[in-house]
This record gives C-alpha cells, structure tokens and sequence, in this order.
C-alpha cells in the first residue's frame, strides 16, 4: 500500500507553528516516519537556538569611534580651510570695490582729528578682534566634543 | 509599547548624536554590533575584511544617520547597512550568496536517527561546521531567524527580500542542513 508522506515544508511548518492544519497532526501521528523527520528538525532548531553567537576578535566600538573621530577631524579641517579660502576671497572683492574709494577715505580720515581716528580704528579692530575669537572659541569647543 | 519606546530611544540617540555628540554613536555600536556580527561573519571568514567592512557599515550608518526615517528600528536599519555591503564584498569577490556547492539538495531519507543524546553533546560542532557549507545567505538567515529570534518582517526589511522568498529560503536551508546532518551521521557509521 503507497503511503503519501508529508514533505519536508509541511513537517517544518508544522513545527514552527505557522499553520494549524489537523490531516497534518492526524498524519505525524501515525506515521513514524514523519514522526522521525519531525524529531530531527526540532533537535537541529534547537540546537541551532543554543549555538553561541558570533562575535567580533576586535572592539568594534573603539575601531569604529576612531574612524568617525577622523572623519570628523578631516571635515572641520576641509571647513576651516573652505572658511580661509571664503574670507580672502572676501577680503579681496571687498578691496577690489573699495578701491576707488580707498583715496576719499584716506582723505576724510586726514580731515578728522586724531583722537576721532583713533577711537574709530579701536572700535573697528575691537570688533573684529571680537568676532575671531568667538570664531575661535566655537572651533576649540567643536574640537572638544570629538575628542571626548 | 516596547517598539514606541525603541523608537522613542532611537530618535533621543540619533538626535545627540546628529547634535554633535559622537560618542554617543558608541551606544549604537554596542546595541547592534551582534546582530552586525551574525551577518557579516556568517556571510564571509577573512578576519581582515571583517574588520574592514564592519567599519565600513558604521561609517555608512554614521553618514547617512540624518537620511534615517524611523520608520524601522535603528537596530534593522544598521542591519540592512550591514547585509547590503557584505552582499557588495561578496559580489566584488564573484561569491555567490544562494548557490550551493558540495550540499545536497535532494532528500536523503535515512532510517536511523542519530539518539538525541548524541546530537546534544556533539551536536554543537558538527552544527555550526554543517552551518558554515551552507551558501552565505540562507546560513544568514538560519541564524537571524532561529538563534536571533528575528520575526520574518524585520529580516524582510535587512535583506530587502520579500516575505515569502525568506520563507521559501529558509525552508530550503532547513531542509539542506538537515539532510547534511543525517549524512554525516551515515558516514560516521561506516
């Protein structure tokens, strides 16, 4: 008498509980056969449950912050040098349009008195001096952080 | 309410560190550099390339961490860097990920059954050596599925495969390392 046992898909779905099918419990119940094959995939799943999982030889965490940490110190530097190339360019239209001026202003600073040149310099340097040592305190800051 | 909150600390994370905080990323890389390790060296042996492609998925991860949508898991999302660039060495090495070489693939019906003892005690390594013949990917997802726990919808979106592919593939993988087992058994006996 041939005997339609059930294929290695339906024994694992049935194992894994993902269909509920009655022939197929009905089927495992009588059929020793199936019944063998149930017991070796729930032995090798099981044992596949208990395997130790794999890990890395090296500490990922440190390789990997190190690289960013690069990354980072390669990105601020092409910014600042970016920064540098942006403000002589700058300093250079901002020259290139000031100079047919550059003569009237050397002539109305002649008009004024000394002390009134003096405190308009100061004030200018002043605040210049101001914005690149905030711009200086921002990037030590920023640098700070990364190498935390 | 697990996942909410999985997000929930996921965006705080991913918020610091877009904010500047790098080492924050270290969180990152200590929540998920288990699942990362179950892919990449389960998919390829070389130490040296290990070590290259896992830096390889951080950076990755590290540079397009503002593209992510929290629409998965951080942890699934690392993990789809991670499967997509082992997937590109494997390539770039002509390794193919579903064929199979020296397995068999047509049942072998044996009628002695190793005793349960003996499979317990040296089941362990004659598993993971039957484990490592199988192609990259189905021994990937034997792992990610039975000893990760993942459900099928979050290995979908790290292999972009779909549901039912991953199912099929497993099914065929079980069926393999199966009949593997049952045949080094046989030999043993001989």
């Amino acid at each position: 008498m041939k005997v339609d046992h059930l294929t290695d898909e339906h024994i694992q779905t049935f194992l894994l509980e993902e269909i509920k099918d009655d022939s197929v419990t009905k089927h495992i119940e009588v059929c020793a056969i199936c019944q063998a094959k149930l017991i070796e995939y729930e032995s090798m799943i099981n044992g596949i449950s208990n395997l130790v999982p794999e890990v890395f030889s090296f500490d990922v965490s440190a390789v990997v912050l190190k690289k960013i940490t690069e990354l980072e110190y390669q990105k601020e530097k092409r910014g600042s040098m970016l920064l540098y190339i942006g403000l002589s360019i700058f300093f250079i239209v901002c020259l290139v349009v000031l100079y047919p001026y550059i003569k009237s202003i050397f002539i109305s600073f002649n008009s004024l008195s000394s002390i009134k040149s003096l405190i308009i310099t100061v004030s200018v340097m002043g605040f210049v001096f101001y914005l690149l040592n905030d711009l200086l305190r921002q990037y030590k800051h920023k640098e700070m952080l990364i190498s935390q | 309410m697990s996942i909410n909150s999985d997000h929930f600390s996921d965006k705080v994370i991913v918020t610091n560190i877009l904010n500047g905080n790098i080492q924050d990323f270290s969180f990152v890389v200590k929540s998920t550099e288990k699942l990362v390790a179950q892919i990449v060296r389960k998919m390829t042996v070389n130490e040296e390339d290990q070590q290259d492609l896992v830096q390889d998925i951080y950076l990755k991860a590290y540079k397009s961490l503002s593209d992510f949508q929290f629409k998965s898991k951080l942890s699934t999302w690392i993990a789809n860097i991670a499967y997509n660039t082992t997937v590109n060495y494997l390539r770039k090495k002509k390794i193919s990920i579903v064929e199979i070489e020296a397995t068999i693939e047509n049942g072998i019906i044996t009628n002695e059954i190793p005793d349960l003892e003996t499979i317990k005690t040296e089941g362990v390594s004659i598993l993971n050596a039957e484990i490592a013949k199988l192609p990259p990917l189905y021994k990937t997802l034997i792992i990610l599925y039975h000893l990760e726990e993942l459900p099928i919808k979050d290995i979908s979106e790290i292999t972009d495969l779909p549901e039912g592919t991953i199912k099929s593939y497993l099914s065929r993988a079980r069926k393999i390392l199966k009949d593997n087992i049952n045949l080094y058994y046989k030999n043993e006996e001989l």
